[in-house]
């Protein structure tokens, strides 16, 4: 019977890490449709071609979120991002993180550009941190229109 | 007492002469005060068709012949029919370079026998011959891009031509008190003549400045010019990209976003 009751137990918690593994990264804004096709990360589109992606990048180097937004921010402007605004945001887990956004030129369109970034510290002593890193992009009217729904739904990014 | 009777007399038929005639020194004052407040003729009006329009098709222009009449003011009063006009002007332009754009506009107004009255960076007040008043205008129009542009036209044709009749007065008056003067054998007398005397010189020279000054108005337009400098153009649009040191910024970005998403 305690066998049993053992065997049971190890099947649910086995279900439950199943389901948070395989649980969306974030709950993208209304609009936002996920697509099913192999790709990098979490991806989301709309109609009118927004786009939200929400991945892991593997970096070695211990930086805390400040150099890393920081970081982030210079070398996007290196690029010839126009940078706009900024701000903090915790997501589903409580962890903070913080947003950018930027004004970008890409094939000659103006385009609007969002990054959000959290950093992950391993949970296994073995394990090594990551950043987990949001991104919204889309042609600049467009981006306008729906920015304010993406930064919301940051807020639902798991982790 | 027969003498003394007819110089008093003939000292307040001088003054009610005059009273009548020319106004008191405060009306005068008022009147110039309400020159520069006068009704102005619009544009489209007499004053453009007489003015600004013919002189743009290169025609006479009656206003420049006027100027050439008004240099001595005490020529007389040009004839009624032709109106007596200030013109004004205010333009701004959008130019590369303003200070350049304004120092060549300069040059141009002094080599029209025109002179610069007043500047304030690149905002420069001028004052032209009224001939070449249009011919100003297209000149900074032609510098750059036209923002702004008004121009009018001030009709003193009736001020002037009223100054000539009280000024003609005035002055029979002041040659009949010279001749009650030289008659005038009592103290008292002689004194009140010199007294009005004096009034009535003064009220001459202040129509005479004031018509001297209407005539400078009339003969030179004045034009403000406002030189602006074009807006900073935007950035160019992209920059050589330069690589992060770090993989995953290098990853991150609206190209990779909109491109292989």
């Amino acid at each position: 019977m305690r066998t049993c009751r053992r065997i049971l137990a190890f099947v649910a918690a086995s279900i439950a890490l199943f389901a948070a593994a395989c649980a969306a990264p974030m709950q993208p804004p209304t609009d936002f449709v996920v697509l099913q096709d192999p790709g990098e990360g979490f991806r989301a589109i709309t109609s009118d071609d927004a786009r939200l992606r929400v991945r892991d990048l593997a970096e070695p180097t211990k930086g805390g979120l400040n150099f890393w937004v920081d970081t982030l921010a210079q070398d996007l402007g290196a690029r010839g991002y126009e940078r706009k605004d900024q701000g903090e945001v915790k997501n589903a887990a409580g962890r903070t993180g913080r947003w950018l956004t930027f004004a970008a030129n890409v094939q000659g369109e103006k385009v609007g550009y969002l990054v959000a970034v959290w950093v992950v510290e391993p949970t296994l002593p073995w394990g090594a941190p990551f950043l987990r890193v949001a991104e919204f992009a889309a042609v600049d009217a467009v981006f306008q229109a729906r920015v304010e729904a993406v930064k919301a739904a940051l807020a639902t990014v798991q982790g | 007492m027969m003498r003394t009777f007819t110089v008093l007399c003939a000292l307040i038929g001088a003054l009610l002469s005059t009273a009548c005639q020319a106004p008191s020194a405060p009306e005068t004052a008022l009147a110039y005060d309400e020159f520069d407040q006068s009704v102005v003729a619009s544009q489209s009006g007499e004053a453009r068709a007489g003015g600004f329009a013919k002189a743009n098709r290169g025609e006479r222009n009656p206003a420049a012949d006027r100027s050439a009449q008004m240099a001595d003011p005490g020529a007389g009063a040009p004839p009624a029919s032709e109106r007596l006009l200030i013109y004004r002007g205010d333009i701004l332009v959008e130019v590369a370079r303003p200070e350049d754009a304004a120092r060549a506009f300069l040059d141009t107004v002094k080599a029209w026998g025109g002179y610069l009255q007043s500047q304030n960076g690149a905002s420069v007040t001028v004052r032209v011959p009224v001939a070449k008043f249009d011919d100003a205008l297209a000149a900074v129009r032609g510098m750059g891009r036209v923002l702004d542009e008004s121009r009018q036209a001030n009709d003193v044709t009736e001020e002037y031509l009223d100054l000539g009749i009280r000024l003609d007065t005035a002055r029979k008056a002041r040659e009949r008190l010279l001749e009650v003067l030289q008659k005038a054998d009592k103290v008292e007398d002689i004194l009140k003549v010199e007294a009005e005397l004096r009034r009535l010189t003064e009220e001459i020279e202040r129509m005479e400045g004031r018509r001297k000054f209407l005539s400078d108005q009339v003969a030179l337009a004045t034009l403000t010019a406002t030189f602006q400098a074009i807006e900073q153009a935007p950035p160019p649009p992209s920059r050589p990209k330069q690589r992060s040191r770090f993989p995953w910024v290098n990853r991150v970005g609206a190209e990779s976003m909109m491109g292989g998403f």
